[in-house]
């Protein structure tokens, strides 16, 4: 569940990423057109709040909280390298996390 | 003073910063590394034994008081830790001698047997001196060498100065979400910058958390007007005394068996659910007056431990509850936040994660100030003698404190185990080493400085676990086929920070070697020469 989580959070993180022109350009080369941006925000701020219920699903109430934001932390720092060094690689990242994070949950559950 | 709120603002975060900034990387790093002290604590005793099977806490409650029975049924109190959790492989028991009149109460001077669970037997041998893991962590509030309430009140006065950093920093960063996600490596100035902001603002809320729950710790030490208005200036005691009442037990009236600790366990689990009770506390054994306090295994919710208290002779359960309010419960929830002793293992690493990103915040401010300022390479003037302070300030301590603290380590390898007062020696040789560091950053120009010392503490790192199979047998070819994921995580985790100082170090190196060619075009162009051994990269 805990995967799970990181893995929303960190497609959602790379989602905002991609929904700001400069970064957009990075990974794609060509700037987000108007309906792009709105949706790649609508969908970033989704999924970091389904990884907020992720995090609950793990721990709880309480210390589910203090995950995701633990969370989210380690998730925005991934996104940042991956943009830096591997820009190309951002999205297959977020791909491939999903299902493992999926799989993860409900192999535990 | 400047024009601008946002220009004020950020005067204030550069010189504050600067100020506390060393201060507190000492503070971050030894409160990240001391994170782990139950974990370092058993890596530094290797005399105890490794995991033991596990079993049923009523039955280890059986053995444990079997063991004690026999061991130490005069003693003042006895512990057991019951297996569980990644502080308690094996089923320990400790206990504290009476204390004879006139002495006051003695810290940590304990006894402490891992028993075997199968048998009951003791095992392994008596551990080797050593403040462990406990010392590191107990320096990031308390410091080494100086009076408590100094020491406490030097790192609140820093954690004040941080929160204005922190506040500051929000403020002066124009275009926070803007700039979340930019990174520009391997361009000077503005990586150093891109770095700092990136790293602040995406551990933030942990950051504003633990600066904040650290002061609130010592809040009375720091803002005593409150309990002065009602107690008296420096009552703190009697103040403490009404606020926590400590039924502390009366000295013994006469002998009473003490009942099976193992009925105790029962009853617990019957509230708490079975495998959740993590210790048990018996005041006075075999007295009248016994009294059996049980805790519960961490992790449930963001509080401190919970504990039910029984009569030691009847096994009746106590009342126990403090008298609760709004005020009471919300710091209870602040240091619980802050000690994250609650976090289970993933929520743990995430934890070290946030605290080395407040070490590294720290760090990449502090050689930011020094980028920033540095003259540059056509002019004539040499660099000022304030920032070169500064710069061979941040050597010695972003490099040279975890040198030290590689050191601490190998000082618990190498000293003799019989010797007495090795755990004092032990400390002693982490801040000799650091010592040193300052002595070799003040001799060497700044990047050979950096180069040399990222180098020692990549080689001393590394050679840990090299030196733990030379002098124990805890080293990682036993601890991994055992399964024993503690002992060999300290491992490898001493061989992923070499690892780490070493990739630093060859960005030093990289960088060094670019220096001569930029100088050398540089050189040609302008007039005076700069000194022999000064390096200013661009």
């Amino acid at each position: 569940m805990i995967v799970l989580a990181f893995a929303l959070s960190y497609a959602g993180f790379a989602a905002l990423c991609l929904s700001l022109s400069r970064h957009h350009r990075e990974v794609f080369d060509t700037t987000p057109n108007e309906r792009r941006t709105p949706l790649l925000r609508g969908l970033g701020g989704s999924a970091l709040a389904l990884a907020f219920g992720a995090a609950i699903a793990a721990d709880g109430w309480q210390v589910g909280v203090v995950l995701w934001i633990a969370v989210l932390t380690a998730a925005a720092l991934s996104t940042v390298l991956m943009l830096s060094y591997a820009p190309k690689r951002l999205v297959a990242l977020a791909s491939g996390l999903l299902p493992l994070g999926l799989l993860a949950a409900l192999l535990t559950s | 003073m400047k024009d601008g709120f946002r220009q004020c603002m950020a005067w204030l975060h550069t010189w504050t910063g600067l100020i506390v900034g060393w201060v507190l990387y000492f503070v971050f790093v030894t409160g990240t590394v001391g994170y782990f002290y139950t974990e370092l604590d058993r890596w530094m005793r290797p005399e105890l034994p490794m995991a033991t099977p596990a079993i049923a806490a009523p039955h280890a409650a059986v053995l444990a008081q079997r063991r004690l029975q026999e061991r130490a049924p005069q003693a003042e109190s006895w512990t057991i830790n019951f297996q569980g959790g990644r502080n308690n492989p094996n089923l320990t028991v400790s206990w504290r001698e009476p204390r004879k009149p006139g002495e006051g109460r003695r810290r940590g001077a304990g006894n402490l047997e891992a028993l075997d669970t199968q048998t009951g037997e003791v095992i392994g041998q008596p551990p080797r001196q050593t403040g462990g893991g406990f010392t590191l962590y107990r320096m990031h509030y308390q410091l080494h060498y100086f009076k408590y309430e100094t020491a406490v009140l030097i790192v609140g006065f820093c954690t004040m100065i941080m929160l204005v950093a922190i506040i500051t920093g929000i403020v002066t960063h124009k275009k926070i979400f803007k700039d979340f996600f930019t990174f520009r490596p391997a361009k000077g100035q503005r990586s150093w910058l891109d770095a700092h902001n990136v790293i602040s603002v995406a551990a933030l809320p942990f950051f504003l958390m633990i600066t904040y729950s650290g002061l609130v710790f010592f809040m009375f030490n720091y803002m005593p007007a409150g309990y002065a208005a009602v107690y008296g200036m420096g009552e703190r005691e009697q103040f403490y005394a009404e606020l926590y009442p400590r039924k502390e037990p009366a000295t013994p009236e006469g002998s009473a068996p003490l009942i099976p600790l193992s009925s105790v366990v029962q009853s617990a689990e019957a509230v708490w659910g079975a495998g959740q009770v993590s210790r048990i506390f018996v005041q006075m054994p075999n007295a009248v007056g016994a009294r059996v306090l049980v805790f519960r295994s961490e992790g449930a919710s963001v509080t401190r431990s919970e504990r039910l208290d029984y009569d030691g002779s009847s096994g009746a359960l106590l009342d126990n509850a403090e008298t609760g309010s709004a005020a009471k419960d919300t710091q209870d929830v602040m240091l619980a936040l802050h000690e994250g002793h609650f976090a289970g293992p993933s929520l743990r690493w995430l934890y070290f994660l946030s605290g080395a990103l407040g070490a590294a915040m720290i760090a990449t401010g502090l050689v930011l100030w020094t980028v920033k300022r540095r003259p540059q390479p056509s002019k004539a003037d040499k660099t000022s003698f304030g920032h070169g302070l500064v710069e061979r300030l941040n050597v010695a301590t972003i490099a040279g404190l975890p040198i030290g603290i590689a050191v601490y380590f190998h000082a618990n390898r190498l000293i003799p185990a019989q010797m007495p007062e090795r755990g004092d020696w032990e400390v002693h040789a982490l801040f000799i080493a650091w010592a040193l560091s300052f002595v070799h950053a003040a001799l060497r120009p700044t990047l050979r400085g950096w180069l040399e010392q990222l180098g020692a503490a990549a080689v001393l790192f590394a050679a840990l676990p090299v030196l733990n199979t030379l002098t124990t047998d805890r080293h990682l070819g036993v601890t991994l086929l055992h399964g024993d994921w503690v002992l060999a995580g300290v491992d490898l985790s001493m061989l992923a920070l070499a690892a780490a100082f070493a990739c630093a170090a060859l960005k030093v190196q990289r960088k060094r070697k670019q220096v001569p060619a930029m100088r050398r075009a540089k050189g040609k162009r302008a007039a005076a020469s700069t000194e022999i051994g000064q390096e200013t990269p661009a």
